[in-house]
């Protein structure tokens, strides 16, 4: 055991160098990434330090200031309370965020542990969460979570839940296939007759070797989770109407249509946001799975 | 395996796949609300014994669960999908007479949107690496990473508001009268009725909403139509057909389109779901007067017998179109035919 780990840790100090300069190299050739890690690293940032860096607080109305332009002390205008837009969109990324990262991970962790118990049990376990995945599939799936949403009850949490829910059949799908291809190679055999019981070999051995495509999908879909949230946020089944959510703010924009900054700028914060994660998840799935690529 | 095989076989695929839809819609009504009676009915009948003995009655709420879902099935196959809180109509009456201003949007917009995303992603396939291939990428990114209320708002301020070349919200102008109706779909029965000044406002209505509808769904068509003629243009079937004389836009139009069609089909059936939504969020915006904005009213009210109608019918809309995709594989995959 010891020649091994250090032959293999041997190995590796000669990899690691090669693989920064890998890394760079594909930053290099895909300057979007780089792009799209600074913007979205940029709103994590935010995320974090809004409270200190919002020169009002987003829920102070004051009336006397109401549905004022971009200016000086606005910059980018006030609401129909005198709120400072400004502020709310720093804050709403306090929410948007969180929410946009719980639905993926609940969502595709769910997917995961389905899809794999269902390839590695197979039989009828597969068949039934495979019938079930398939149901679930045949929603447009923003349709059910507004389903689930308006018999929850809307609000942040409850959006949240149903947007996971039905987040997962598409993870169980490629999970399931990988399982079932890995669970015939010859380690997992071996896993099997050194005693290992069943639960160990799926989670240990089985899994480690699946999750990168689920990892490169879960990146992929931030962007399409956050544009979800939204959405539903914007017809009413998410945060209350006070809230510096984005997608609300757009949908109170409508009312006040010409005062175009109501709705502008948290529109683009939802398109910056999401735009950024895109071209994230394009460029992984183009570095890491260079077939995708087309060329 | 022959047309009528296949099809059979898709037929008995689908079947339990409508079932299964109705009891999650069942199961979604009368599991999650913490008291469906409370969910269902209007706030104001929630006193009066009457109609809570009445609605408990109709929808068979003191039976156990599986017969109660019979009763759900056996009324929603009568088209009784419960009565809107905020309209205090039947959810179905509501839907039937929205639909076709939907149907006539949803339409225009799916022909705009394949005719976009097909045509960007020729573009950019052909030309790879050109400037052309970067445009067309530019707006197909746009479609995608771009909320579909923005773009909605954003064209409906310059084109409406500031420039004055589209006309407003709703399906006509407001001083217009609607064509005596045929078919409901606005533009047609202005046809039929040699009306052409209805024609073109009823359509005038529809440009700015169609082409935001467009925009959304064109720009997973025009990712899909790049990279899948990408793939195949590096055949050595593409070579083949070069090396044998034929003209380039035969080789690319016929051998090319042909074999990358089938995920761009499986695509455009999958943004039929994104449509739907599509549907609520510009609807809402443009005031349009189809299911997309009864379910965003319905939604910003809590009108949820009304939310279950809408999401249901948009669940058998889903599966019947992605049906006929399913069927369409036949005509443009020989190789189900030896299967």
């Amino acid at each position: 055991m010891s020649s091994i780990s250090s032959i293999s840790s041997s190995t590796h100090e000669f990899e690691s160098p090669s693989r920064r300069e890998l890394a760079a190299y594909h930053l290099r050739r895909n300057p979007l990434v780089a792009l799209g890690l600074i913007i979205a690293i940029l709103w994590i940032v935010v995320a974090f330090i809004a409270p200190d860096i919002a020169p009002f607080e987003p829920l102070k109305q004051d009336l006397v200031n109401r549905l004022q332009g971009p200016n000086a002390q606005f910059a980018m205008g006030s609401d129909e309370l005198g709120r400072d837009i400004f502020s709310r969109v720093l804050w709403g990324s306090r929410i948007t965020i969180p929410a946009g990262l719980a639905v993926i991970i609940i969502g595709s962790t769910l997917g995961v542990i389905i899809g794999a118990v269902a390839g590695y049990a197979g039989g009828i376990v597969d068949e039934l969460l495979m019938r079930l995945t398939e149901l679930f599939m045949a929603f447009p799936f923003i349709i059910l979570a507004m389903a689930v949403t308006a018999a929850l009850g809307p609000d942040i949490q409850n959006a949240v839940i149903a947007l996971s829910v039905v987040w997962w059949p598409r993870y169980a799908r490629i999970l399931r296939g990988l399982v079932l291809e890995v669970k015939s190679q010859e380690f997992v055999e071996a896993a099997h007759s050194a005693g290992a019981g069943g639960a160990y070999v799926l989670f240990r051995t089985i899994l480690p070797n699946c999750v990168a495509p689920a990892v490169i999908l879960a990146t992929l879909d931030i962007g399409t989770a956050v544009l979800s949230f939204a959405a539903l946020s914007f017809i009413g089944l998410g945060p209350e109407p006070s809230s510096p959510e984005w997608g609300r703010m757009v949908s109170i924009g409508i009312d006040f249509f010409d005062q175009w900054w109501m709705w502008l700028f948290p529109g683009f914060a939802i398109a910056s946001l999401v735009m950024a994660f895109n071209f994230i998840g394009d460029g992984l799935r183009d570095i890491l799975d260079p077939r995708l690529r087309g060329e | 395996m022959n047309f009528l095989q296949y099809f059979t076989r898709r037929v008995l695929l689908v079947m339990p796949l409508l079932v299964g839809i109705t009891m999650m819609a069942f199961l979604i009504a009368n599991l999650i609300p913490a008291d469906p009676i409370i969910a269902n009915l209007p706030p104001n009948a929630l006193n009066d014994e009457d109609t809570i003995a009445a609605f408990r009655k109709k929808w068979g709420l003191d039976k156990p669960m599986h017969e109660q879902y019979l009763t759900y099935l056996g009324n929603l196959v009568q088209g009784d999908m419960g009565t809107s809180i905020k309209t205090r109509k039947p959810v179905g009456e509501d839907i039937a007479r929205r639909l076709p201003a939907t149907i006539e949007l949803a339409t225009l917009g799916i022909i705009f949107g394949i005719a976009l995303g097909v045509g960007l992603g020729l573009v950019s396939a052909i030309w790879k690496d050109s400037w052309a291939d970067y445009f067309a990428r530019v707006i197909a990114l746009i479609g995608v990473s771009f909320p579909v209320f923005l773009i909605a708002l954003v064209l409906l301020n310059v084109f409406y508001a500031q420039l004055r070349i589209a006309a407003g919200p709703g399906r006509l102008d407001i001083i217009m009268r609607p064509p005596p109706t045929v078919t409901g779909l606005f533009t047609v029965d202005a046809l039929l009725n040699g009306d052409l000044n209805t024609f073109r406002n009823a359509l005038s209505h529809l440009i700015l909403p169609a082409i935001t509808l467009a925009l959304y769904i064109s720009g997973i068509i025009s990712r899909i139509t790049r990279s899948s003629l990408l793939e195949v243009l590096n055949q050595d079937y593409m070579r083949t057909a070069r090396a044998k004389g034929l003209r380039e836009r035969y080789v690319i139009g016929f051998h090319g389109m042909r074999n990358s069609l089938i995920p761009v089909v499986t695509v455009i059936g999958l943004s039929y779901g994104n449509l739907l939504v599509g549907s609520i969020l510009i609807e809402s915006i443009f005031a349009y007067p189809g299911i997309g904005f009864y379910m965003f009213r319905a939604s910003t009210s809590q009108d949820f017998p009304a939310i279950m109608g809408v999401s249901l019918l948009f669940a058998f809309i889903y599966v019947g179109v992605n049906f006929v995709v399913d069927i369409l594989y036949f005509f443009l995959d020989p190789r189900i035919r030896v299967a």
